[in-house]
C-alpha cells in the first residue's frame, strides 16, 4: 500500500463489527480508503452502507473492530480516550447535521470553542479570515437561537475550520437546510477547500451536494463500491441508481 | 391509565430514586422523633405510675399553681403527731426526705477528687426507712445506713448507701468512707450498702444518683432543721407518705386528715409565742404553710406533667428539625417533578393527542406523585423505626432510664407519617401537574417542545409585595415593644416565612446576576469548562432557584442561630468588659436539669478568709436562683437572691433610681430591686411596697429599693439573700463572686480561694477570661447541636443538587456529546457539572446566609435585652458556611459529573 505522506488520513483494511453471533453486522467490511490534503471527498450510499461509520472511524469517535486508521501517519488504533479527545480537538473539526452550536454561547463563542477548550489564542489574521468568511457581521455577538438555520450552519463550518485542523469531517451538514442555504454552505465549504486548501470529507444523501466534491466515493455494505473524480450531478445519480438496482 | 403511570415510574427509576430518597428521609426523621418520644413518654408514665402507687396519700405543704414545684418548703415534723398510724383507717405513715444536689466525691484514677455527676439527671439525697409497702429503697448488698452521732460535727463519720448503679459506675466500695457534697457542707461517710430504688431486684432510678441516711442524719446533713438559735433546732420532713388500711375508703382516709390538720399551723406557730420577735419572724415560711393531703393520682399526675414537660421540650425539638427536613424535600419533589415533567411534553402531548384528555395527563401526573409518597413513607417509616432503636441507645446513654422493650407503634405515627409523606409529595406535585394541562398535542409534532415558562415579571411583582409585607412585619416585631411575647412572636415568624416565601418568588429573577457574578471568577480559572458552567446554572433560573432554595432552608437556620449565638458570646464579653468588677466566679458543673446548689458552708468559709486576708480578697457573695419562686399579681417571676450590701463592688447594675443597699424600712419584710422594664408594666416606682408570694400562705410585703437598667447580670428582680433565708430556705447557693483587694497578686489570691474550693470538685473556679470561654464553649455546643440536627435538611439539599444536575445532564446529553465531539476532554466535563453545582450551591448558600442573618438581627433585637443586648454578626462563620455550600455543591456533582463524562460520544450527538 502506498504511504504517501501528502494523505491526511488513510484506513487500511478498515472493519466494523456490530453485536455478536446472529446479530452480528458488518458496518465496514475491509474498506482502504485514503483522504489526500486539500481535497474534498464527498462520500455517498444508501442508509446502512457505512458511510457514518467510516467517518466516525476515521474522526476518532468510532474505533474499528479490526484494520487501522492513520491521520497524518498517526495510528489511532492505539490512542487512549483522552489522546483521541485531544486529537480531535486539535487536528480534527467537525460539522454536524444539526444541533452544532451551544445554546447558552454566543455566535463568536461557539465558533473558538475548540481553540478555548485547548486553552490557545487564535491566530488574529486567520481568525479575522475565519471570521470575515462566515459573514455574520455583527451578529456574532447573538446565541444561536437568534440566528437563521444557515447562519447557524456557517458559524459550525467556521468552527470547525477556526482550529486549522488537518481535517474536517462533515455530516450530512446540509440535510437541515432548505436548497439555497444548503448551497450557500456548500459554497462556504468549497471556499474553504479552494482557498485554504482545507481537507474536507462529507457524508451526504444528496447528489447535488456530493457534486460539489472533488471525488465522490460510493458505500454499499460495508465496502467501497465506485469512486467518481469531480463528477456532475448526473453522473452521480447514475451510479447511485446502478448501485441500487 | 395506571399502568402507564406505573411503568413510568419503573422505567425511570433513577429519577425517581433521589426524590424518593429525600422524602424517605424526611419521613424517617419524623417517625424517629415519634417513636421515641412515645417509647420515652411510655417509660415516664410507667415510672410516675409507679411512683404514685407506692402510697395511698401523702401530706405536704402546698405550692400553689404556676411555681416551680421544686420551692416546696418542707413540714415540720410535730405533724407526725397528727399523722400517725393511730388515725383510723391509716395503716402506716412514713416521713420522707429528698434534697437536690446531694453529690458523692470520689478520687478518680489520677489521684484527683472527683464529684458524681449525671447528664441532668437529679442527684438526690433522701433519707432510708423500711416501712411496709412504703418501702422505697431495698438494700442488694451490705446493710442499712445507721445513726453514728450529730452529723454537723465534722469529726463524725456517718453512714450512707448509694444506689447501685452509681455505686457500680464510679466504683464505690462498701466498707470504704467517702466525702458527700450536701446542703450542710461536705462530710464523711461510710458506704455500708448499695439500694435499688422501687424495686428489690432493679435499680429503676438509672441516671439519676441516690444517696439515703439515716433520717436523723438526714434531716441534719440535707439542712431539714430549722436553727432556733438557743432554742435548738426543729426538724422537718419533704413530705409524710402514708399507706392506708386495707379495705379503708381512701377519700374518706384523706378527708379525715385533712380536717385534723386544720388547725396545725395555728398550734404550730403557738409554740413559739414564746420566742424572740426575730426567731418568729424566721419562722414565717414554717408557720404560714398550708399542709395538704394529696392522693396517689394526684402524685401520678404531677409526675407525668413534670416528665411529659422534658418529653415535649425533645418531642418538639425532633418534630421541627422533622418538618425542616420534610419542607427542605419538598422543594426538591417539586423540582423533580418540573424537571421531569418538562423532559416528557412530548410524550405527554402524544398521549393527548391520541386521545387522552388534559385532566387524565395531570391526573397522571399526580397519581405519579401519591405511589411515590406511598412508597417513600413506606420506606420512611421503616427506616424510622430502625433509627429509632439506633437513638434509643444515645437517650439511655445520656441517662433517660432503660427503655429497652419493643417500640411502640402508633396509629397517629404511621398516619402522621403518612400524611406528610405523601402529603408533601402530592402537594408539589399540583403545581407541575397543572402546568401539564396546558400541553397542546401539537407539541408532539415540535422539534424542541418545553413547558410554559412561569411569568417573571408576576413573580418579580408578587415576591416584592411578600417580602415587602415580610420585612415590615419584622420590624413591627422588632420595634414594637408594647406587644406581649406571644403576638410578637407570631408576628416575627409570620414575617419570617413571607420574608422567605418572598425571597424564594424572587430567587429565580435574582440566579442570572448572582450566577455571573459567582462564575466569573469560575471562568476565570477554568476558561470554557467555567464559563459553560456559568451559563449552564443560570440557563434555567427556576430550576436553579428551586434547587438551592433547598440549601437555602439549612443554611438560612444555621446562620441566624450563629448570629443570635454570637451576639449572645458578645453581650457576654460586653457585660464582663463593663458591668463586672468581680475577679473570680465559682458555678456548679451540673448544667441544666434542678436548680443546682451548693452548700453555703462555702461561702461562709470564704467570708472569714476575707476577714482574716483583706489584703488579698476584698468579698465574696453569694448568689441563689428561684425559677418562677416568686408572684407578683399571681405570676410567677424568676427571682435572684444575693448580698445587696456588697453587690455594687462586684456588679453594676445600671441602677437608674434608688439605693441598691437602702435598710429594709419600717413594716416590710424586705427590699426589693427591679429591672426597669417590668416597673414599668407593673407600674412600680420607688418606696412602693409589693405584697409578693414566696409560694403557698408565705406572702412578704417587700419595699422597692432600686431600679435598674442592666438585666444581664441578674435578671428583672433582685431581692437580698436575707428575704430568701426567710420564704426560700431551701434555695441554695448557686454561684459565687470573689472580688479580689485590688493591690493583690491576683494568682495568690486565687490561690487562698482555690484552698477551699477544691474540696468541692463540683465546681468550677474561673476567672473572667474562663468564664467567658467556658460560656462560649456553651453556645458553641448548643450551635453544634442545632448544626447537626439541621445536617439533615442540608444532606437533603445535596441529594436535591445532585438530583437536578443529574436530570440537567440527562437534558444536555446532545451537547454533551457536541463538547466531547468537538475536544472537549473528560476532566473537563466534570469540571463544567462540578462549578455549575458550585453556583448552585453558592447561590443557596447566599441566600440562606443573608436571610439567616437578616432573621438573627429580627430574633436578636426581639429577644428579651436581659439575654441578648449586643448585635454580633459571625463573619468568619458566614464564611465558612459559604464555604461548606460550595463544597457540597462539588460533593453533590460527583456522580452526575461522572455520569457526563462517561457519556458515549457518537450516542450522545444522536440522542433526542
Amino acid at each position: 500500500m502506498n504511504t504517501s505522506s501528502n494523505a491526511a488520513a488513510r484506513v487500511l483494511n478498515g472493519t466494523k463489527i456490530y453485536g455478536e453471533g446472529d446479530t452480528e453486522v458488518k458496518a465496514l467490511d475491509g474498506v482502504n480508503v485514503e483522504f489526500q490534503e486539500g481535497e474534498f471527498t464527498a462520500i455517498m450510499g444508501p442508509s446502512g452502507s457505512g458511510k457514518s461509520t467510516l467517518m466516525h472511524c476515521v474522526a476518532g469517535l468510532d474505533t474499528l473492530t479490526s484494520g487501522q486508521t492513520f491521520l497524518n501517519d498517526v495510528s489511532l488504533t492505539d490512542l487512549s480516550d483522552r489522546e483521541l479527545t485531544l486529537l480531535r480537538r486539535d487536528k480534527i473539526g467537525f460539522i454536524f447535521q444539526s444541533f452544532n452550536l451551544l445554546p447558552t454561547l454566543n455566535a463568536r463563542e461557539n465558533l473558538t470553542l475548540p481553540l478555548d477548550l485547548a486553552g490557545q489564542k487564535a491566530d488574529s489574521s486567520w481568525m479575522d479570515r475565519v471570521i470575515e468568511s462566515v459573514g455574520l457581521g455583527n451578529r456574532l455577538d447573538h446565541r444561536p437561537d437568534q440566528l437563521s438555520g444557515g447562519q447557524q450552519q456557517r458559524v459550525a463550518v467556521a468552527r470547525a475550520l477556526v482550529s486549522q485542523p488537518s481535517i474536517v469531517f462533515a455530516d450530512e451538514p446540509t440535510g437541515n437546510l432548505d436548497s439555497i442555504t444548503g448551497n450557500e454552505v456548500l459554497d462556504f465549504l468549497r471556499a474553504a477547500v479552494d482557498d485554504l486548501n482545507q481537507t474536507l470529507v462529507m457524508v451526504t444523501h444528496d447528489a447535488a451536494a456530493a457534486s460539489r466534491a472533488d471525488r465522490v466515493l460510493f458505500l454499499a455494505d460495508g465496502k467501497i463500491v465506485d469512486e467518481l473524480r469531480s463528477p456532475s450531478s448526473e453522473e452521480i445519480f447514475d451510479t447511485l441508481k446502478r448501485l441500487d438496482a | 391509565m395506571f399502568r402507564l403511570t406505573l411503568r413510568n415510574i419503573s422505567r425511570r427509576k433513577l429519577r425517581y430514586a433521589l426524590t424518593t430518597f429525600a422524602v424517605v428521609l424526611g419521613v424517617a426523621f419524623l417517625s424517629t422523633s415519634f417513636f421515641l418520644t412515645d417509647r420515652l413518654r411510655d417509660s415516664f408514665d410507667e415510672l410516675s405510675a409507679d411512683i404514685g402507687s407506692d402510697q395511698d396519700l401523702v401530706v405536704r405543704a402546698a405550692v400553689p399553681q404556676g411555681a416551680d414545684r421544686s420551692i416546696r418548703v418542707p413540714i415540720p415534723e410535730q405533724v407526725l403527731e397528727i399523722v400517725n398510724a393511730d388515725v383510723p383507717g391509716v395503716k402506716a405513715v412514713a416521713p420522707s426526705i429528698f434534697a437536690f444536689n446531694v453529690q458523692p466525691i470520689t478520687i478518680d484514677d489520677e489521684g484527683q477528687l472527683k464529684a458524681v455527676t449525671t447528664v441532668g439527671a437529679p442527684q438526690f439525697g433522701v433519707n432510708y426507712y423500711d416501712t411496709g409497702e412504703l418501702t422505697q429503697l431495698f438494700i442488694a448488698e451490705g446493710r442499712p445506713p445507721k445513726w453514728t452521732g450529730p452529723i454537723e460535727d465534722e469529726s463524725v463519720i456517718g453512714e450512707f448507701v448509694l444506689d447501685t448503679d452509681t455505686a457500680s459506675d464510679n466504683d464505690f466500695a462498701v466498707g470504704n468512707t467517702y466525702q458527700i457534697s450536701g446542703p450542710l457542707g461536705n462530710r464523711t461517710f461510710e458506704l455500708v450498702g448499695t439500694v435499688n430504688w422501687r424495686s428489690p431486684d432493679e435499680n429503676k432510678a438509672t441516671g439519676a444518683t441516690m444517696s439515703a441516711f439515716e433520717t436523723e442524719t438526714a434531716q441534719t446533713f440535707l439542712n431539714r432543721n430549722i436553727p432556733l438559735g438557743d432554742f435548738g433546732e426543729i426538724g422537718t420532713f419533704d413530705e409524710i407518705l402514708i399507706e392506708v388500711d386495707e379495705g379503708a375508703d381512701i377519700p374518706t382516709v384523706q378527708s379525715s386528715l385533712q380536717s385534723l390538720l386544720e388547725g396545725f399551723t395555728d398550734e404550730f406557730t403557738s409554740l413559739f409565742s414564746s420566742f424572740p420577735e426575730e426567731l418568729q419572724v424566721a419562722l414565717t415560711s414554717y408557720t404560714d404553710i398550708e399542709i395538704e393531703v394529696v392522693d396517689a393520682a394526684t402524685i401520678t399526675k404531677e409526675n407525668e406533667d413534670d416528665f411529659s414537660a422534658v418529653v415535649d421540650v425533645l418531642s418538639n425539638v425532633l418534630l421541627a428539625f422533622a418538618i425542616i427536613a420534610v419542607v427542605v424535600s419538598a422543594f426538591i419533589i417539586n423540582n423533580t417533578f418540573s424537571i421531569v415533567l418538562g423532559q416528557r411534553v412530548r410524550e405527554l402531548a402524544l398521549l393527548r393527542a391520541l386521545g387522552a384528555t388534559s385532566r387524565q395527563v395531570a391526573q397522571s401526573v399526580i397519581l405519579e406523585a401519591v405511589l411515590i409518597g406511598v412508597f417513600a413513607s413506606a420506606l420512611g417509616l421503616t427506616a424510622g423505626y430502625a433509627l429509632a432503636i439506633g437513638g434509643r441507645e444515645l437517650l439511655e446513654s445520656l441517662g433517660f432510664g432503660n427503655l429497652s422493650g419493643a417500640l411502640p407503634i402508633r396509629s397517629r405515627t404511621i398516619i402522621v407519617a403518612a400524611l406528610i409523606g405523601v402529603g408533601a409529595t402530592v402537594l408539589s406535585s399540583i403545581g407541575p401537574a397543572n402546568r401539564v394541562r396546558s400541553i397542546p398535542p401539537v407539541a408532539a409534532l415540535r422539534d424542541q417542545p418545553t413547558l410554559t415558562a412561569a411569568n417573571l415579571r408576576r413573580r418579580l411583582i408578587g415576591g416584592i409585595t411578600i417580602v415587602v409585607v415580610g420585612v415590615a412585619m419584622l420590624l413591627v416585631s422588632i420595634f414594637n415593644d408594647a406587644l406581649s411575647t406571644a403576638p410578637q412572636l407570631l408576628i416575627l415568624s409570620t414575617g419570617a416565612l413571607a420574608t422567605f416565601g418572598g425571597v424564594y418568588l424572587l430567587s429565580p429573577v435574582a440566579t442570572r446576576p448572582i450566577a455571573h457574578l459567582l462564575g466569573s471568577p469560575i471562568q476565570k480559572i477554568f476558561k470554557v469548562a467555567g464559563r459553560l458552567a456559568k451559563e449552564n446554572a443560570s440557563r434555567r433560573p427556576r430550576r436553579t432557584a428551586a434547587t438551592a432554595a433547598a440549601l437555602t432552608i439549612g443554611l438560612a437556620l444555621v446562620s441566624m442561630a450563629a448570629v443570635v449565638s454570637d451576639s449572645l458570646k458578645s453581650t457576654v464579653g460586653k457585660t464582663l468588659e463593663t458591668s463586672i468588677s468581680a475577679d473570680l466566679f465559682v458555678s456548679s458543673d451540673g448544667g441544666f436539669g434542678p436548680p443546682t446548689g451548693f452548700s453555703s458552708d462555702l461561702v461562709n468559709d470564704l467570708n472569714l478568709l476575707a476577714g482574716e486576708k483583706p489584703e488579698l480578697i476584698d468579698s465574696v457573695i453569694n448568689y441563689r436562683f428561684a425559677f418562677s419562686g416568686m408572684a407578683v399579681d399571681d405570676d410567677f417571676k424568676d427571682v435572684i437572691s444575693t448580698e445587696l450590701t456588697t453587690l455594687s463592688r462586684h456588679m453594676d447594675i445600671d441602677l437608674l433610681e434608688g439605693n441598691i443597699d437602702s435598710p429594709i424600712p419600717e413594716n416590710s419584710d424586705g427590699v426589693l430591686l427591679i429591672h426597669a422594664d417590668p416597673a414599668e408594666t407593673n407600674d412600680l416606682s420607688i418606696g412602693d411596697s409589693v405584697i409578693v408570694n414566696f409560694g403557698g400562705n408565705r406572702e412578704a410585703n417587700l419595699t422597692i429599693a432600686g431600679i435598674y437598667n442592666n438585666a444581664a447580670l441578674l435578671g428583672n428582680w433582685v431581692v437580698d439573700n436575707l428575704t430568701f433565708d426567710k420564704y426560700l430556705p431551701q434555695a441554695q447557693d448557686s454561684f459565687l463572686s470573689v472580688r479580689y483587694n485590688s493591690q493583690a497578686d491576683p494568682l495568690e489570691a486565687r490561690a487562698e480561694i482555690v484552698n477551699f474550693t477544691q474540696d468541692y470538685p463540683q465546681l468550677s473556679v474561673e476567672d473572667q477570661r474562663e468564664f467567658r470561654e467556658s460560656a462560649e464553649a456553651q453556645l458553641d455546643q448548643i450551635l453544634s447541636v442545632i448544626t447537626v440536627f439541621l445536617g439533615l435538611s442540608l444532606l437533603i439539599a445535596v441529594l436535591g443538587i445532585t438530583n437536578t444536575l443529574a436530570l440537567s445532564v440527562y437534558e444536555q446529553t446532545r451537547e454533551l456529546g457536541l463538547l466531547r465531539a468537538i475536544g472537549m476532554t473528560k476532566r473537563q466535563v466534570r469540571r463544567m457539572v462540578r462549578w455549575e453545582a458550585v453556583i448552585i450551591a453558592l447561590f443557596g448558600g447566599i441566600l440562606g446566609v443573608g436571610i439567616g442573618i437578616l432573621f438573627g438581627i429580627a430574633a436578636t433585637a426581639a429577644i428579651d435585652t436581659s439575654i441578648v443586648s449586643e448585635l454580633s454578626i459571625p463573619m468568619k462563620s458566614v464564611i465558612q458556611y459559604l464555604a461548606i455550600s460550595a463544597v457540597f455543591g462539588i460533593i453533590a456533582a460527583i456522580l452526575p459529573a461522572y455520569r457526563a463524562s462517561r457519556l458515549n460520544v457518537l450516542d450522545a450527538i444522536s440522542h433526542n
